[in-house]
């Protein structure tokens, strides 16, 4: 846990943050403390159209309009993003949910809470990406688990063997080809469909036996 | 708001009046009975000398017995009931914080004179004592170097212990030592349980003690220290608060040989601190010695003086413009409130104990050295013993 805090502390020394509120007594508030916590921080108001490459913190004020967008993240450019509201009616709870942020902070803006605020959102953005990553891989794997079963199963219909059997001869032309046994199904299935489509085939020998996977 | 000649005085009291808060009680008492000593001295000095802009600084004071309830009580009291906005108080960062809230809330100004672990601003303070950076830093690489890289925390069980030994750890690993242990004590720890932690020391065999134990509770750990055979001139006790005062209840003969990292050492010897200490022995005699506690809580008395005389008001946002970027030949040398961070610059020094109860000064830096509340431009294991005045132990 130790090192952790350390890395988060020494983490904010390298942030790029931009700071989107109106340039007035508690916008300075507001970067002089993230500039006391050690970060590299600018202003800018008006929201941006889009946020500079080197950016990797937002700090954006909440306003009821709904025309003003808020900064997105994406793979390339991941961002942390810290709303600052004002109010706390229904019309801004809305557009800070709509806001995707990571964490908050309070006007009136006070030095207290923003260091808090800070390496909570950014621990929060980074266990989210973690757990995107792991998503990612979770689905690829899924998927790839109904091709081979899928593939194996036109193997087993069209000759005639068994699973067991049929699973080992993707798993031998992946072993040969230096391919991952779900391109090899992914392969068969596509040939299938191809070869069907043109009257190659006939209609598969039986009908697909239903997997508990299959939708 | 209706406009007024900017001199007017007439609705203005024909004092400046002030708060006090230490505890000459309780837990802290030694130290910050300092603090108080140093305090009054030095509103003494100011209105002897005819006050500031011709008058005279007056003072209400309370004793919060070392309590942070009776503190934040005490504060409140102080700035609705006493009228004073400027306050004088507070050593412990759980003192402190007890009167963050009224301060902020009634829009008051603390001078905080004590040394704390960082990670804190507030507009309504300004922090006269040491960050880790200016006492921490240098210390760990003096005692991994001067004793060896086996160091043992201790500390008494509150937040400054728990970060100050967080960035010690850090800082210790930075130089290539290791932490031999690492233990806490309640506040009012008893003697039975300071004992054994004094044997779990010893079981891990550490080549210096590093101690955020505080008040009356450390100095009942030094003596048992002694006591029970470690001798201090081998396997130190290095420590951030333990100034003369502490030394000279503990008894100092106890002592010798200890470390303390500090800004100010009785024993500095320069017109400034000569000055100070003639001024403090006069006012209080000559037994009672001078310290880190009471130079820092003197000098912030004389900042402030200055800073009042700039703004010709006591109204916290002005004082606080003036007090920005203000310096001061102190009792310690040169200081001055950083305008970033309302936190003091000052020149960082490593004092060890001597049988008589002053302290040799093993180390000094070059010069001061800026305050670095949250450690944002503070290398971990950076450089500090090069400097000429390095190591004689």
């Amino acid at each position: 846990m130790k090192p952790g805090v350390r890395r988060l502390i020494e983490d904010l020394r390298g942030s790029r943050v931009l700071v989107i509120h109106p340039r007035d007594s508690e916008g300075e508030a507001l970067i002089d403390q993230l500039k006391r916590i050690g970060c590299n921080v600018r202003g800018v108001w008006p929201p941006p159209a889009s946020i500079p490459h080197d950016i990797d913190t937002v700090f954006q004020l909440v306003e009821t309009s709904e025309e003003t967008l808020f900064a997105t993240s994406d793979n390339d450019h991941p961002l942390t993003f810290v709303a600052i509201v004002d109010y706390e009616n229904p019309t801004i709870l809305k557009r800070l949910l709509d806001s995707n942020a990571h964490g908050v902070v309070n006007k009136p803006i006070r030095s207290f809470g923003i260091l808090s605020s800070l390496v909570l959102a950014r621990s929060l953005r980074g266990y989210t990406r973690r757990l995107e990553g792991k998503v990612q891989k979770l689905e690829e794997t899924l998927k790839a688990r109904r091709d081979v079963d899928k593939a194996v199963k036109i193997l087993v219909g069209l000759k005639s063997i068994g699973e067991v059997e049929a699973y080992e001869l993707i798993r031998q032309q992946a072993t040969q080809k230096r391919l991952t046994v779900a391109e090899i199904a992914a392969s068969i299935i596509n040939a299938q469909e191809m070869l069907g489509g043109l009257g190659v085939l006939d209609a598969p020998a039986r009908p697909p036996l239903r997997s508990p996977i299959e939708q | 708001m209706t406009k007024t000649p900017p001199h007017a005085r007439a609705s203005e009291p024909e004092v400046w009046r002030v708060g006090v808060l230490f505890s000459r009680s309780g837990l802290m008492a030694i130290t910050e009975s300092e603090h108080f000593f140093g305090t009054a001295l030095a509103i003494e000095e100011i209105n002897r000398a005819g006050g500031v802009l011709d008058r005279e600084i007056e003072v209400v004071a309370y004793d919060p017995g070392s309590a942070p309830e009776t503190y934040r009580k005490m504060a409140d009291r102080l700035l609705t009931e006493d009228g004073a906005s400027v306050i004088f108080g507070c050593s412990t960062s759980a003192e402190r914080k007890a009167v963050l809230p009224a301060i902020e809330r009634r829009n008051g100004l603390l001078w905080y004179p004590s040394l704390y672990e960082g990670f804190e601003y507030s507009p309504n303070v300004i922090y006269t004592g040491a960050c880790p950076n200016q006492n921490s830093f240098p210390l760990a690489e003096y005692i991994v170097r001067a004793y060896g890289p086996r160091v043992y925390l201790i500390g008494s069980d509150y937040i400054y212990p728990r970060e100050s030994n967080r960035i010690m750890r850090d800082l210790v690993e930075s130089y290539a030592g290791q932490v031999a242990g690492e233990h806490y004590v309640p506040m009012e720890a008893t003697d039975a349980e300071l004992v054994r932690a004094i044997e779990t020391i010893r079981a891990s065999s550490p080549d210096v003690v590093f101690s955020t134990v505080v008040g009356r509770t450390a100095q009942r750990f030094y003596r048992l220290y002694a006591e029970s055979g470690f001798d201090p001139a081998r396997t130190p006790i290095a420590s951030l608060t333990m100034a003369e005062g502490e030394l000279r209840e503990i008894g100092p003969g106890y002592c010798a040989g200890h470390l303390t990292a500090a800004s100010y050492f009785g024993s500095l010897d320069s017109d400034a601190s000569r000055r100070f200490k003639i001024a403090f022995a006069k006012a209080y005699g000559p037994d009672r010695p001078v310290s880190m506690w009471s130079a820092t809580a003197y000098a912030q008395v004389k900042l402030f003086a200055k800073a009042l005389s700039h703004a010709g008001s006591l109204d916290t946002q002005r004082l606080v413009d003036a007090a920005q970027g203000l310096g001061l030949d102190a009792p310690e040398g040169p200081i001055q409130i950083d305008a970033d961070n309302n936190h003091v610059s000052l020149t960082p020094r490593i004092g060890r104990a001597r049988a008589d109860g002053a302290f040799d000064i093993v180390w000094e830096g070059k010069g001061p050295i800026k305050a670095d509340p949250y450690l944002s431009v503070s290398p971990i294991g950076g450089r500090w013993l090069s400097e000429p005045a390095a190591v004689t132990a």
